[in-house]
């Protein structure tokens, strides 16, 4: 079995819904039932996704020392996706298109032509293979239940693996991020009522506008206008 | 690209914030298991904010120190990506922390291994390595949501950072 990775990158989700005791028969017939199944003689562009155990990349043996390490749940998930390769298409293509003599052709028969070449070259086209490593933690401390640690960020890979465990086991996968720890912190009522309430801070602090010129000069005039009108006011108290 | 979660802005604050708690010595924690870790500030950074806004990353050197980096905090800027050092006991790990989405990016553990009895043991470890990792981390962010959501952050937390922010302009 090829060792676990030391580093890498991932994103881990909050599991709702009951997973099967994983050392069940249960849990090992839901990953065979799901397990991948090859498209190497598709014959129309396709992707396949589906559980492989980390010793046996064609999705046959489930075996459990490969898949139960310790406490947690050594799993793979591998993709093949069938895609025609756009330069070979268009070399058919072109070679379709001088054996009518540059004959003009309208857009159902281009799709047709299209549809001719998929059919004889997919089948001798090999899909493009990659792995997904996942691991389950079935009873994790920070989460109170079981955690899904899926080792790549990729948003398209999320949504694989989250599809996968649904297929599979019925249950959600909810990604962890700040909004849904927040959700599950153990947070006193008025700070869950704020959360609520809270927008965005800044670092910039705020300063009073400063006052253009004009209407500096403006206001000085009024307050030179204001001291003249109390001296007139001092100098009439003064003449009673 | 995936949709921003409601609550998205507060994993920038979170980054924010221990950018500030890195830089005024206030970068260990207990977590609510009793563990003390601490963390800091590598050399990678990229700060923006707001959705639509563009983003700027610094990298190499020290990008904490940097007068970009201090414009940046004064106006009005937030930690969207860095990378981290997190330490707790003798382990230690670097990371780079996706504050929106909490992902995280090549994490690896700079203690050497132990030398594993077996296979297992020693894939156990390392995924030991990993679960624990993001126990500190969503430990750290539970102590920043219980400052964060005081009605008077903005008067304290939220005004000392801005201290700090005016602090480091005065120094550049």
């Amino acid at each position: 079995m090829p060792p676990f990775k030391k580093g890498g990158s991932f994103v881990r989700f909050f599991v709702e819904g009951t997973l099967p005791d994983t050392a069940s028969e249960d849990f090992f017939e839901a990953l065979s039932k799901e397990r991948f199944r090859s498209i190497e003689s598709a014959a129309s562009e396709e992707l396949s996704a589906g559980w492989v155990s980390p010793s046996d990349p064609s999705g046959q043996d489930f075996l459990r020392e490969d898949i139960l390490v310790g406490d947690f749940v050594r799993l793979r998930i591998r993709v093949d996706k069938k895609k025609l390769p756009a330069a070979w298409l268009a070399i058919h293509m072109a070679a379709e298109l001088r054996a009518r003599d540059g004959k003009k052709i309208s857009a159902r028969e281009r799709k047709e032509i299209r549809a001719d070449i998929e059919e004889r070259i997919l089948p001798r086209t090999l899909p493009s293979v990659s792995f997904l490593e996942v691991v389950l933690v079935p009873r994790s401390a920070a989460s109170r239940g079981a955690l899904v640690f899926l080792f790549s960020t990729s948003a398209a890979a999320a949504a694989e693996c989250a599809k996968l465990f649904h297929k599979s086991f019925g249950v959600s996968l909810v990604e962890v991020d700040p909004t849904t720890l927040a959700e599950r912190a153990p947070l006193a009522a008025e700070k869950r009522s704020y959360l609520e309430r809270c927008s965005p801070f800044s670092t910039e602090r705020k300063r009073e506008p400063a006052r253009p010129q004009r209407a500096r000069a403006a206001a000085s005039a009024v307050d030179d206008d204001d001291d003249a009108i109390a001296e007139t006011h001092a100098e009439s108290a003064e003449a009673f | 690209m995936q949709d921003r979660s409601e609550h998205a802005f507060l994993g920038e604050e979170f980054l924010t914030w221990l950018w500030y708690r890195s830089e005024t010595g206030q970068a260990t924690f207990t977590l609510r298991d009793r563990s003390e870790v601490a963390i800091s500030l590598d050399d990678f950074l990229c700060i923006g904010g707001n959705e639509d806004e563009t983003e700027q990353t610094l990298r190499k050197g020290l990008p904490t120190r940097s007068h970009e980096a201090t414009a940046a905090l004064a106006s009005g800027k937030r930690l969207v990506k860095a990378r981290l050092i997190v330490a707790e006991g003798d382990d230690e790990w670097t990371l780079t922390l996706d504050g929106p989405r909490f992902a995280f990016g090549s994490v690896r553990r700079n203690n050497p291994e132990a030398d594993s009895e077996s296979a297992e043991a020693r894939d156990i470890e390392r995924i030991q390595s990993f679960v624990r990792v993001g126990e500190v981390l969503d430990g750290i962010y539970g102590a920043f949501l219980d400052e964060r959501l005081q009605e008077n952050f903005s008067a304290t937390t939220l005004d000392a950072m801005r201290g700090w922010v005016e602090a480091r302009g005065a120094r550049d």
